[in-house]
């Protein structure tokens, strides 16, 4: 048996089962088409998820302004939270100093007013 | 031209037409399953698809024989781990009964045991270089091999399938005329 003999009786050819390159189109589609078609399902349900929970979510109280006065805290006046309070005193009046409750130790105020 | 542009849809499909009967018929040749190895055709394709923005179109062609082959190769370890931990009632048919195939007869279990016995490098050459329609030089391409390792792979494929085979009987009639 030569090279040629055994090889026409070891190796023959076989056409494979048809249709293979309609599957393969089809395989190739059916690829594609779920990306197209996920990318604007999952936006649409993440964004309608967002705007009921926006809905839902309880809202954060209202914040107002205070209404100290720089009687009540000097400081704030100095930082421009309160209109500056009159002054407690004229010069040349007798005065009395009132300690003002700072809420630390370390901090001193006083509240200078006329005497009656 | 970059590789991307060249490898599109059409390029695939013409790649398919050229090649899907040869290689249909190497892939047969690991798996003895028609129907496995048209799939392994078909995913062999889609991996190639898979990874287009780094073929070269003028690589294609070896490297969805290599991509193939691979398949092919790692379905056969799995199939025979199956039989080995006796899930034998799992394995196809025809592959228990190898005088089944391709006609059924007694001949045919001889040439595929041939086949069978092969080592995997000399079947991976003989098998590109007689079903594949492939040069030796495409054949080294394919396997990453030098030409000349095909050459004496190829001899010594056939010289162990000759040995395992020499008894046949003499064919008489025509050939198929692949050849």
């Amino acid at each position: 048996m030569d090279d040629d003999d055994l090889i026409r009786r070891v190796f023959p050819t076989e056409d494979p089962p048809p249709g293979g390159l309609t599957r393969l189109r089809a395989h190739l589609d059916a690829a594609e088409r779920p990306r197209r078609a996920w990318v604007p399902a999952v936006a649409g349900l993440l964004a309608a998820t967002a705007a009921v929970a926006l809905l839902l979510l309880p809202r954060a109280p209202e914040v107002t302004a205070p209404t100290w006065t720089a009687a009540d805290h000097p400081a704030l006046a100095n930082l421009g939270y309160a209109a500056p309070a009159t002054p407690g005193a004229t010069p040349g009046q007798r005065t009395v100093l009132r300690p003002v409750d700072t809420g630390d130790d370390d901090v001193l105020l006083y509240w200078v007013s006329g005497a009656p | 031209m970059t590789a991307t542009d060249a490898f599109d849809r059409p390029a695939l499909e013409r790649l398919y037409a050229e090649v899907e009967r040869p290689l249909f018929n190497v892939v047969y040749r690991w798996l003895w399953q028609r129907d496995d190895a048209a799939e392994v055709v078909q995913e062999a394709f889609l991996r190639l698809w898979a990874m287009r923005t780094r073929v070269d179109p003028t690589t294609a062609r070896p490297l969805v024989y290599r991509i193939a082959l691979n398949l092919a190769a790692s379905r056969r370890r799995r199939a025979k781990v199956r039989r080995w931990v006796g899930l034998e009632a799992a394995t196809p048919r025809d592959e228990r009964h190898p005088e089944r195939l391709m006609g059924g007869a007694t001949e045919d279990a001889r040439v595929r045991a041939a086949i069978e016995a092969l080592p995997e490098k000399l079947r991976r050459v003989i098998t590109l270089c007689e079903l594949g329609e492939m040069a030796y030089r495409d054949v080294a391409e394919t396997l990453g091999i030098p030409e000349g390792t095909v050459a004496s792979r190829r001899h010594a494929a056939l010289q162990q399938l000759r040995r395992a085979l020499r008894d046949l009987a003499p064919q008489t009639g025509g050939t198929d005329g692949r050849r």
